[in-house]
């Protein structure tokens, strides 16, 4: 699993994830991920469009990020998710604590804001 | 175990030999002269008589086995002054027995003994499992390279040419001991790993029994009940039960908490143990939505050493064929009507239990016609990489459980098989959960 920065701006960070989020590739990037989050009090956008598989370590990384980000009142947001992880994602209610977008526009004017 | 000298040897061929061995034993210049005005049995005795000097503790046991009592005494007198136990032997054979009852540290062998070559020793020693850790260090009288190469070959360590040299004696021996030691340190923690393994493996054991014994026993009436559990490792997080509320409210349910393992099951048996005995504060077991939404009070991840658990729980009102179901992250239970070709799932959208604080859960109904087939089953019974590096789906799981007989009772371990099948390996990398209940 990859995690890749894309935008490290004053106001949010723009990362991408690619790969599967099993233990396996949690593993790898959790670290680097909850550091990216603990570093700077910035609304986080994820682009998880290349993200082909969401187990429970994965939806763990989120709702700790989510949850860290909102003591700060600072959102995660969610970008492009597949169709099998956003599946996963409604199952679990996390459009109900992360913002979940499929458009980049709208997500960068969230991320902004 | 010493032979008597060989009468009639000439020691003088050995005079080279010893001028090495006494420079090497410390022995003072005086004392090395006398020694050469004397005859070769009398030079062997004074050295075996002088007092050591600076003694060091032992700190390895060598066999030394040469045929020649000279050369053999004469080593074996300077390598105990460099603090080892030395025993010594002249014969192949005996020296093989000697070697088998003592707790040796390295074996100087000579590489020609009258009856036992060195090739011959090192096979039988290479080949003995109480023999073959001990390194073997052959000493060589003649430039017998072809032999040497063979006996290398063979296993043996190293060799040493005689004449000797002091300084390479002392260090081969040294090193070959040193080797033989951390190999028996590394044995000795590889033992206490052993041995640990096993004693975490019987406790292990043991809590998978403590959590099999919790599961429920499979129902015969006024439904048909059965289920299979399969953890990925020793322990998994996934645990389920069904029992009855009161005479007209049957619940069942099945929780799958995040990754595998001790932390998990710990955990999973937490919150069967809750669920089985009805025991969350202020909620209505009969009401599904009351059960998550108390759990997801009960059990902050936070709490949990960051731990979260998906939830279906269902309750089944016999009086009314009616079963009222919610989800907590969880897959969605599949019900096949009879003769339908199509399941309807049950699931209802909602935050992993312990996910969110207040987090709203919902429950919703559907009517159970009679002859139905419910399974309710953890995201391990298909999320399953294929050959191909595509994941298989819910639909397709459905497929299976579509293609069981009707007409025969449901057969669990048809599934698992195709299960397994899938995954193209007997181990289960995910925890596997599945109830079955035919109404």
């Amino acid at each position: 699993m990859e995690l890749k920065v894309i935008k490290d701006d004053a106001t949010y960070i723009h990362v991408a994830l690619i790969g599967k989020m099993d233990v396996a590739g949690v593993q790898e990037i959790e670290g680097k991920f909850i550091s990216l989050i603990a570093a700077s009090k910035r609304n986080l956008l994820v682009d998880i469009s290349e993200v082909s598989f969401m187990g429970s370590m994965g939806l763990r990384v989120f709702l700790t990020a989510a949850k860290s980000l909102s003591w700060s009142k600072k959102s995660l947001i969610l970008l492009h998710p597949q169709p099998m992880v956003d599946e996963v994602l409604e199952a679990s209610s996390f459009h109900d604590v992360v913002v979940i977008e499929h458009n980049l526009e709208a997500a960068l004017l969230k991320a902004k804001s | 175990m010493d032979a008597e000298p060989q009468r009639g040897r000439s020691l003088a061929p050995k005079r080279a030999y010893l001028d090495k061995a006494f420079a090497f034993s410390g022995a003072d210049v005086s004392s090395t002269q006398r020694i050469r005005s004397a005859v070769g049995r009398q030079v062997f005795e004074y050295v075996l008589e002088k007092p050591h000097g600076n003694k060091l503790p032992p700190h390895g046991k060598i066999l030394l086995v040469d045929h020649d009592r000279l050369s053999r005494e004469i080593l074996a007198r300077n390598i105990r002054r460099e603090g080892y136990l030395v025993e010594i032997e002249d014969n192949g054979a005996k020296a093989l027995s000697l070697l088998s009852s003592g707790n040796f540290d390295l074996a100087l062998w000579e590489l020609q003994l009258p009856d036992l070559n060195g090739l011959e020793m090192l096979t039988r020693i290479r080949t003995d499992p109480r023999l073959q850790h001990i390194p073997v260090v052959l000493l060589s009288e003649r430039q017998d390279w072809d032999m040497l190469i063979r006996c290398i070959e063979a296993g043996a360590d190293d060799y040493l040419p005689k004449p000797f040299n002091p300084a390479l004696l002392k260090a081969r021996i040294r090193a070959s001991i040193e080797r033989k030691l951390l190999r028996d340190r590394e044995q000795s923690l590889l033992s206490q790993l052993k041995a640990h393994q096993e004693r975490i493996g019987v406790e292990l054991a043991d809590a998978t029994s403590y959590l099999l014994s919790l599961l429920p026993r499979p129902l015969t009436e006024p439904f048909v009940t059965d289920w299979r559990f399969i953890p990925s490792g020793e322990l998994g997080g996934d645990s389920f039960g069904y029992h009855w509320l009161d005479r007209d409210h049957f619940a069942l349910y099945l929780l799958d908490v995040c990754g595998h393992g001790v932390g998990a099951a710990l955990l999973s048996v937490t919150a069967l143990n809750v669920l089985r005995s009805s025991a969350l504060k202020g909620a209505d077991f009969r009401q599904p939505s009351e059960v998550l939404g108390a759990a997801n009070d009960a059990f902050p991840m936070e709490q949990q050493n960051n731990r979260y658990f998906a939830l279906w729980y269902g309750v089944y009102q016999r009086s009314t064929r009616t079963l009222t179901y919610s989800s907590a992250g969880h897959p969605p239970a599949l019900l096949f009507a009879p003769g339908s070709i199509c399941p309807q799932k049950l699931a209802t959208p909602g935050m992993v239990i312990g996910g969110w604080p207040n987090s709203p859960y919902r429950s919703q109904s559907c009517e159970i016609p009679a002859g139905s087939r419910l399974f309710l089953f953890c995201d391990g019974a298909y999320e399953i990489t294929l050959a191909d590096g595509r994941v298989f789906s819910l639909d397709e799981f459905a497929s299976i459980l579509l293609d069981l007989p009707a007409e025969r009772p449901i057969d669990l371990d048809v599934v698992i098989g195709r299960i397994r099948q899938l995954r193209g390996a007997p181990e289960i990398e995910d925890d596997l959960s599945i109830i079955s209940v035919q109404f």
